[in-house]
């Protein structure tokens, strides 16, 4: 377990890995490609893969610092700032009004439910969330890190947690329309037209209690 | 228009930490140009869009490898904000990937590219000698769970090296 600072290997490190300079043929890699490991450049098998790379990666990131030292960074020229606050500023607006507007239609929709009982509304209403999970999805979840805690540098907390609620109620309310038991044991999905409105009927009771 | 001391301060700080961007550009891309173009300006724009909320409570270094993760895993797009003048020049990629082509870094990147992002993100900060507890908080997970992951890793590496 790494508990500790990582040893970075400093050149003489890597130079000793063979116990003596590494010659050209030492560093080649195999005919296969792979990256020749100890063994095959006569040192213990003991040794970790990682560390094998760690050993590339050195040189290599000691040659990315010196083109990093290299890049001429003058020639940049950031947006102002104002122009960066006010695109974050919509976006933010952007998102949380959707979030919004959607749990209050959903809870306006449950709420509803009880006075009209139909195929027509129950259909509306299971197409508004589909369509609201398919926007979503548009917007790329991996965003909206559901399962996963926010960073920081995200323009609203707030407008993200929002979205993900609205994302967790529309799935949510769908397994309970979908998933329910009727009064026989089987699944609302086969369930008769009666039996499916007295159980959603009962449904939304329940959500309006919440 | 002169740069105020955001700017000035900002840019001071890319190029301190432009070759860790680097390293995010070519692990997380194919190293096609265009796409390692495309991944360095988002990234600059994704710092700093979160620039003025980086206040020093983590180090910089942590900031920068956490908001670059996220661009790269996320895919985040600014083509509107400064579309052209973010982008890599020609030279500094050229360098780029005449660095990357050598023969063992090559070799290294088609291992990396086999591993799933969640996995390059613990490799990255592994290989640049990052402690464990640190990757726990750039990444947001306990210091066990990087553990874990490394241990996976490993396993993973060994099995794609030798195949």
């Amino acid at each position: 377990m790494n508990t500790k600072v990582n040893k970075v290997p400093t050149p003489e490190r890597a130079t000793n890995i063979a116990g003596n300079k590494p010659d050209a043929a030492s560093t080649e890699p195999r005919p296969d490609g792979a990256i020749p490991n100890q063994a095959q450049r006569g040192v213990s098998q003991d040794d970790d893969i990682l560390d094998e790379l760690m050993v590339v990666w050195q040189q290599h990131s000691e040659r990315l610092e010196q083109i990093a030292r290299h890049h001429d960074l003058s020639q940049i020229r950031l947006a102002p700032r104002a122009l960066v606050f006010s695109s974050r500023r919509r976006s933010a607006f952007a998102s949380m009004a959707v979030a919004i507007a959607s749990l209050a239609v959903i809870a306006g929709m449950v709420i509803l439910r009880r006075q009209f009982v139909s195929d027509t509304f129950d259909l509306l209403f299971f197409l508004f969330l589909v369509l609201m999970l398919v926007l979503v999805s548009f917007r790329n979840l991996r965003q909206l890190r559901l399962l996963r805690h926010p960073v920081d540098f995200r323009p609203s907390t707030f407008g993200l947690q929002l979205s993900r609620a609205a994302v967790f109620a529309s799935v949510v309310v769908l397994l309970l329309f979908t998933a329910l038991p009727v009064q026989n044991g089987r699944s609302m999905s086969h369930a008769t037209l009666s039996q499916r409105s007295a159980a959603m009927a009962n449904v939304s009771y329940v959500l309006s209690q919440i | 228009m002169e740069p105020d001391s955001q700017h000035i301060a900002f840019l001071e700080m890319l190029h301190r930490c432009d070759s860790t961007i680097f390293k995010v550009c070519l692990m997380f891309t194919d190293r096609d140009p265009e796409n390692v173009k495309d991944m360095y300006q988002d990234i600059v724009c994704s710092l700093w869009e979160s620039w003025p909320s980086f206040r020093g409570q983590s180090k910089e270094s942590t900031w920068v490898y956490r908001v670059a993760f996220n661009t790269a895993v996320s895919q985040v797009r600014h083509r509107s904000l400064s579309p052209m003048f973010t982008r890599l020049d020609d030279v500094t990629y050229n360098n780029l990937a005449e660095e990357s082509q050598s023969s063992l870094v090559e070799r290294l990147y088609e291992l990396i590219d086999r591993l799933a992002p969640d996995e390059k993100t613990i490799l990255l900060l592994y290989l640049d000698g990052i402690p464990a507890r640190e990757m726990g908080l750039t990444l947001g997970i306990t210091e066990a769970a990087v553990n874990h992951r490394i241990e996976r890793i490993k396993k993973r590496l060994r099995t794609l090296n030798n195949s």
